[in-house]
């Protein structure tokens, strides 16, 4: 769980299973592309305040 | 949160008005019932498309509203069946970078990104990892994160992402590019310095 994912760098480059050295690259362009999904959905998650939901409940009823 | 209570405490005639022609027995019930429905899908979205532009809770909020309110003001040019929450995300960044240029001044987003979501992170080593990334996210230019967010996490494609820009699918690709290539330099040199502001 606490294992980094953050790419590693010189003699610790990430090697892939087939024991050929990873494209750093991509490895380090699939780290930076989970990030920013997880930077994103960490917003997503919030509870939304109610003050923004009220612009929408204090809306005219249509019936009305 | 500090979202302005007068917009929110009661209907300005200038959201009302709209409402009403949308309600028009043509196509008004449900394009109203349409549009609101469609807000409460997109807000956390929304949410987290204003925060990734201006890395601040507050403005980010109070940009929602804005988007929000403008969206109903403008319910009926919305195209039922199009892609709403590609219309609004438009209506919200124009929103940003108009402001943004009025204020003649970038955001300063690193103590905000200092401050928020760190208890988020599993552990103290991803948690240290995560807010390295944040800070080095929000020194991007706002229109690199815009790019990144959308095409990243967002859910939009090259093209759907260049038509809310207002801007070439290929200056899309290119700010994707420019901003995963800073980001690397950035978090690869663990050292992160913060913008200096710049206009958008």
């Amino acid at each position: 769980m606490g294992e980094s994912n953050k790419p590693a760098r010189g003699r610790n480059r990430a090697v892939a299973d087939d024991g050929k050295p990873r494209p750093p690259g991509a490895l380090r362009e699939r780290w930076l592309e989970e990030k920013v999904r997880q930077l994103y959905q960490e917003v997503v998650d919030e509870r939304v305040p109610g003050e923004l939901l009220e612009i929408l409940d204090r809306l005219p009823s249509e019936d009305k | 949160m500090t979202v302005r209570t007068g917009p929110v405490g009661r209907i300005p005639p200038s959201v009302r008005e709209p409402l009403d022609r949308v309600r028009d027995p043509g196509r008004g019930p449900q394009l109203s019932s349409l549009i609101n429905d469609e807000i409460v899908t997109c807000l956390p979205h929304l949410r987290a498309f204003a925060r990734s532009l201006s890395g601040d809770r507050v403005r980010a909020d109070d940009l929602v509203h804005d988007a929000i309110v403008r969206a109903l003001q403008a319910a009926d040019q919305f195209t039922p069946g199009t892609n709403f929450k590609a219309w609004i995300f438009t209506i919200l960044r124009n929103l940003y970078f108009n402001e943004s240029r009025r204020k003649r001044a970038a955001p300063q987003p690193l103590e905000d990104a200092d401050r928020e979501g760190r208890c988020t992170a599993p552990s103290q080593e991803a948690r240290l990892e995560f807010d390295d990334f944040r800070r080095a996210f929000m020194t991007l230019s706002p229109e690199q994160r815009e790019a990144l967010t959308l095409v990243g996490a967002g859910g939009f494609r090259y093209d759907e992402t260049a038509a809310i820009c207002g801007c070439a699918i290929g200056t899309i690709k290119s700010r994707v590019a420019r901003a995963r290539s800073e980001l690397s330099a950035m978090l690869a040199g663990d050292h992160v310095e913060p913008r200096v502001t710049r206009s958008p």
